[in-house]
């Protein structure tokens, strides 16, 4: 990520600001081609969020699986903090962006109205004001990222706008990352099952040949096996082939 | 024990449950041991919509207790003083197979003997 020049506080030009978020883009582009765990974009995203939007001083990006587990990285300490209020709460404009898929923004938590006691486990932290955006891909929301600063009024409609982009785009990576990992998982997966279902084949084959009646009948020879032995099924089968293959060595030298 | 649908698939389903797997998982584990169904008769089959063979059941049902042993051996508490009494630790196979190889010549000598 590039050093930018609204460090000092001051608010950036628009101009500048799409400069930046086409950097941020060009980055998570290149993700995809180097490392894709979820773990790198989640913390590319954070890292992103906070320097593409000046006045933000923690960002943080909550992930939420079919079954509604949550996974949270933060930026900070102070974002992680806040967000355990909201998941010890059970309510909080995170949960809610994600849950209604609506961007939420908090310009001052102490006057805000909407989740008081949030409102005010927060104000507790320091936290002033916050933007919530939800990550959505078609019509699934899989979870939200979120903005926080130490000053009231950090955030505009300008920055909504910027990070509901920046989220769009996190959104789709993400997905497609976990895609990847899950076919990457499967496969990995399916190998190791062939090769245990080959070695159960050739075991069987062998029975047959030793006079078993049928496939079926090798295969419930090979269960009770398993079962009288403790050992698992493959194990078996592995073992007979070596025994089988030990046997015709032995047996070589003597045939006629 | 009923041999209909309605109760064999609760009994696999609710075995699936217990060993933690997703029906990918339990598909896996199935087409490891030789299983020729899809996942989705498989699914089915959990589902009680559709029912497998008898044998492709046993395949399943293999799977699942495998996966259930596992488990279960894991949760054991290890002796610390007694060898040999290891309840995690399984016996060779060596004889059993013996025993495997021994029938199955036997039952072809049995074959030959009727013919």
């Amino acid at each position: 990520m590039s050093e930018h020049p609204g460090q000092s506080g001051a608010r950036r030009g628009s101009d500048e600001g799409s400069v930046e978020l086409t950097a941020v883009l060009r980055e998570m582009g290149a993700v995809v081609l180097a490392t894709e765990t979820v773990e790198t974009i989640v913390e590319l995203v954070i890292r992103s969020a906070v320097a593409t939007i000046p006045t933000t001083t923690g960002a943080g990006v909550t992930l939420v699986d079919a079954r509604g587990a949550r996974s949270v990285a933060a930026s900070d300490a102070l974002v992680e903090q806040t967000d355990a209020a909201q998941y010890q709460l059970g309510t909080g404009p995170c949960l809610t962006a994600w849950r209604d898929q609506v961007t939420v923004r908090i310009d001052d938590v102490r006057t805000e109205t909407r989740w008081p006691e949030w409102c005010a486990s927060a104000a507790e932290l320091g936290v002033r004001s916050t933007v919530s955006v939800p990550l959505v891909t078609g019509n699934a929301s899989t979870g939200a990222i979120k903005v926080y600063s130490t000053v009231p009024d950090a955030y505009d409609e300008r920055d909504e706008h910027l990070l509901t982009l920046f989220a769009q785009q996190a959104a789709i990576l993400l997905v497609n990352t976990q895609t990847l990992a899950d076919a990457r998982r499967l496969s990995a997966d399916l190998s190791h099952a062939l090769g245990n279902r080959d070695v159960i084949g050739q075991a069987k084959g062998a029975l047959i040949a030793q006079g078993a009646a049928n496939d079926e009948a090798a295969f419930a020879m090979l269960v009770s096996a398993s079962q009288r032995s403790q050992t698992k099924l493959h194990e078996v089968a592995r073992q007979l082939m070596a025994s089988v293959s030990e046997r015709r060595t032995s047996a070589a030298p003597t045939k006629d | 024990m009923g041999n209909d649908i309605s109760s064999r698939h609760r009994l696999f389903a609710t075995a699936c449950h217990q060993a933690g797997w997703s029906v990918r998982q339990a598909w896996l584990g199935y087409v490891s041991l030789g299983g020729r169904c899809d996942i989705f008769d498989v699914e089915a089959f959990l589902e009680g919509l559709v029912m497998l063979g008898a044998h492709e059941q046993d395949v399943l049902a293999v799977a699942l207790n495998e996966r259930l042993q596992d488990l279960y051996l894991g949760r054991l508490v290890p002796y610390l003083h007694t060898d040999g009494l290891d309840p995690a630790s399984s016996p060779t196979a060596t004889e059993a197979l013996t025993e495997l190889l021994a029938q199955a010549e036997h039952d072809r000598a049995e074959g030959k003997a009727d013919a």
